[in-house]
């Protein structure tokens, strides 16, 4: 795939890649968003609020998996 | 109120589940495009929540057949595809608003809540037997004036008896309607869940729950069912 210079440090991008990962990241935050804003709904259900706590970390581990592929990706 | 959530992300697609029960809806999830078109055509829902990628059939063409036969069933659109084009051909194609991901849980309540008030009446939105009546969206209901608390499935499954009114209800259409399951698994469930009701309707006269021996229930103010 031809790529798109980046003016300030040279490095290159695959084109649609910013509009790729914008998409692909979106989906882990909404999950952990709406899943920690659920489990405080009902504070008392104490397996809810595992249940949140356990997607939060596998949404945060997708994110960060995300984050090292960009980096790979325009070589920072 | 039924809403059907076309979600891709099981994770993502439970959570919604919760959080819109908690708020009385009762809500059916898939994560398949075949199977939420012929959901959607099929059973009367009050709300689509439509995620664009949807696996076999796309959400875009969900939402274009589907229209086709539900011309006035009101779809909110969701997606993490959040470019202009995308959301004008969306709405073009006959959805009623698009959120994009990532989203606040509230902010899908709150406008789940727009829609309906949107698409309803009000003689839609407020139910009333007699001196019963059950507001859907506000989700208060109350006998004589008398405000009375419910559960979640005790109100969705008034209002289901609320909706049809007068008409002979069979236990499998309550369990298929207000828990989604077969009558098999839920028939305890049915018979249980209307003596909680009753305990809080039918605590003064005229009684309206009405048992069809061998059918189910009806709900009415005539004492025959």
């Amino acid at each position: 795939m031809k790529v798109i210079d980046h003016e300030d440090s040279g490095k290159l991008s695959a084109p649609g890649l910013v509009p790729a990962m914008l998409h692909e990241i979106s989906q882990p935050l909404t999950t952990m968003r709406c899943s920690l804003e659920i489990s405080l709904m009902d504070p008392k259900d104490q397996r809810l609020q595992r249940q949140s706590i356990e997607q939060a970390l596998k949404d945060t581990e997708r994110v960060i998996a995300m984050l090292e592929e960009l980096r790979v990706i325009l070589g920072a | 109120m039924r809403i059907l959530v076309a979600e891709d992300d099981e994770a993502l697609g439970g959570f919604v589940r919760r959080g819109l029960e908690a708020e009385h809806y009762v809500v059916d999830v898939s994560c398949n495009g075949e199977q939420v078109r012929s959901l959607a055509q099929d059973v009367p829902y009050d709300l689509l929540l439509l995620d664009l990628s949807l696996p076999q059939l796309d959400g875009v063409a969900v939402l274009r057949q589907v229209r086709v036969r539900k011309p006035s069933l009101p779809v909110l659109v969701l997606s993490a595809r959040c470019r202009v084009e995308e959301r004008v051909q969306c709405l073009d194609f006959g959805a009623d608003d698009f959120l994009a991901k990532p989203f606040a849980f509230a902010e899908l309540s709150a406008r789940i809540r727009a829609l309906l008030r949107r698409c309803h009446t009000t003689n839609e939105t407020v139910l009333q037997v007699g001196d019963l009546k059950l507001d859907r969206l506000g989700r208060v209901v109350e006998r004589a004036g008398q405000r009375i608390d419910l559960t979640v499935k005790e109100f969705a499954l008034l209002e289901y008896l609320m909706k049809n009114a007068g008409r002979r209800i069979t236990r499998s259409m309550i369990a298929e309607h207000v828990w989604s399951l077969s009558f098999d698994t839920a028939s305890n469930l049915v018979d249980v869940y209307i003596a909680y009701l009753r305990r809080k309707i039918d605590c003064v006269e005229p009684q309206l729950i009405h048992t069809v021996r061998g059918v189910g229930y009806m709900l009415t103010m005539g004492g025959r069912a």
